[in-house]
């Protein structure tokens, strides 16, 4: 007998993409900072993990980014994020997990759009 | 938008604005069927909105959010807190509840919200729905206070919806020492603070106007010049041809201290150049004498070496307009230091 828990069931499927293929950018808070640009590892309906190169330090859990941009070919979406998971990846890389709240329904339209082309791709 | 399937926690599309002519959704995980309501797109993007708000709070995913909100799921199942809802025998309706209240905001009708909200929604800034759903007024400020280390001021505002919850975070990014030092990217940047690269580049700009430091300005004919692990080369005319650095922001840095402008360009950021190649980068520069436009030099990185130049080390390097994303990406945050209270 399989038993499937709730954290089983809500995962949601998850999009891959070849290193480089999709980028998020996190614009810096103040002008002397640098904004941040990370490969996306995958997205899903509802998040997205990516990877920082090393020497990145790692945002902490719970922190919620405002304003980022996410690029995949050329569909770009924009919205905020809320940190969930970061984990140390390979080759001193840290891998992070969040949330995705798309900006407005244009994106939450462009989102389903590329979902359901990745799901036709495969 | 994705809503959460009650039954088997999937993501099930499902367009407000348009309903579905009547027809059933079912989710293609479990089968589970759904009957949407077509909802005017003003009132769809209102629940959005809300939406938004109520998944950053609890720290659920949209779909989640749109679930709860719609009454096919308690923010516990969401959260992994309760059990899992029994089956439904019948289609449900993707639709608010009918005895919540109206959308309107009028205060007229039954309902029983926070009467500290009363304010807000008479004056039409939060809807009497909206006030329901949020609670207590001085509690949900609070969690705002809480979590998003918000001034009390922006929680209040948020609260009663005169100013959006991204919008206040967005204001407090600004002014605030970055929460979580979490993403102070300096990466060995050769030149630490703004206030340093500014007086570099008026000492560079100085010096080139006094025609001292030739010996080791980067201006020199055909000279490279070491600053910091950054190279700047120019041709015998004194035109830069080539910039190299470790990374794309010190050769982005490296350029604007060099190039003899009468005023220093100032060196915003770098972003990606073409869809998914992250070998090229844009890096966006403002001239400060025309600030009507950014500007932008292409960053390559050299596969074997790992180093990143600017120009083809013959023709001189000319930073050209910035693409209408960089100009998006940047216009707010060279401006950021005034507009933030």
């Amino acid at each position: 007998m399989s038993v499937t828990t709730e954290r089983q069931r809500r995962r949601d499927r998850r999009f891959r993409f070849r290193d480089g293929s999709a980028t998020i950018l996190i614009p810096a808070h103040r002008p002397d900072e640098h904004p941040i640009e990370a490969a996306v590892i995958d997205l899903s309906v509802a998040g997205i993990s990516f990877e920082l190169e090393p020497n990145v330090p790692g945002p902490e859990v719970d922190t919620v980014f405002g304003s980022v941009t996410i690029r995949v070919g050329m569909c770009v979406l924009e919205g905020g994020i809320r940190i969930k998971n970061v984990v140390l990846a390979g080759g001193r890389r840290i891998r992070v997990g969040a949330l995705f709240y798309p900006d407005s329904g244009v994106y939450e339209n462009r989102l389903m759009a590329l979902i359901s082309g990745l799901s036709v791709g495969g | 938008m994705f809503i959460r399937c009650a039954k088997c926690h999937g993501s099930v599309w499902l367009d407000l604005a348009r309903g579905s002519l009547d027809a059933l959704l079912t989710c293609e995980g479990c089968g589970q069927a759904y009957k949407p309501q077509r909802w005017s797109s003003d009132a769809a993007e209102e629940f959005r909105q809300n939406a938004h708000i109520f998944a950053i709070e609890n720290g659920i995913d949209m779909p989640g959010a749109f679930s709860v909100l719609l009454g096919l799921m308690t923010l516990g199942q969401v959260l992994d807190v309760g059990a899992a809802p029994a089956p439904p025998s019948a289609p449900r309706s993707a639709s608010m509840p009918e005895d919540v209240g109206d959308t309107t905001g009028s205060p007229a009708v039954k309902i029983d919200y926070d009467p500290a909200f009363l304010p807000a929604v008479e004056a039409g800034s939060l809807t009497a729905r909206q006030a329901l759903e949020r609670g207590d007024r001085e509690s949900f400020a609070q969690r705002l206070i809480d979590r998003h280390k918000m001034s009390e001021e922006l929680a209040y505002l948020v609260a009663d919806n005169r100013m959006s919850l991204l919008a206040a975070i967005r204001s407090q990014e600004g002014r605030e020492e970055l929460r979580a030092s979490t993403i102070d990217v300096r990466m060995g940047t050769a030149i630490p603070t703004a206030q340093l690269r500014r007086a570099l580049a008026w000492m560079l700009f100085v010096a080139v106007i006094l025609g001292a430091g030739a010996g080791w300005l980067y201006l020199g004919q055909d000279r490279d010049a070491p600053l910091d692990n950054v190279t700047v080369q120019t041709d015998n005319k004194g035109r830069i041809v080539q910039v190299e650095g470790p990374d794309p922001r010190s050769v982005l840095e490296a350029y604007c201290a060099a190039r003899r402008t009468r005023e220093p360009l100032v060196p915003l950021g770098v972003m990606p150049a073409t869809m998914g190649n992250l070998r090229v980068r844009v890096g966006v520069l403002r001239d400060p004498l025309n600030k009507d436009r950014l500007l932008a030099i292409s960053i390559r990185r050299d596969r074997d070496a790992s180093r990143w130049f600017a120009g083809d080390g013959r023709a001189e390097l000319h930073a050209l307009r910035a693409p209408d994303a960089a100009t998006d990406a940047f216009t707010g945050l060279a401006e950021a230091p005034k507009d933030t209270p």
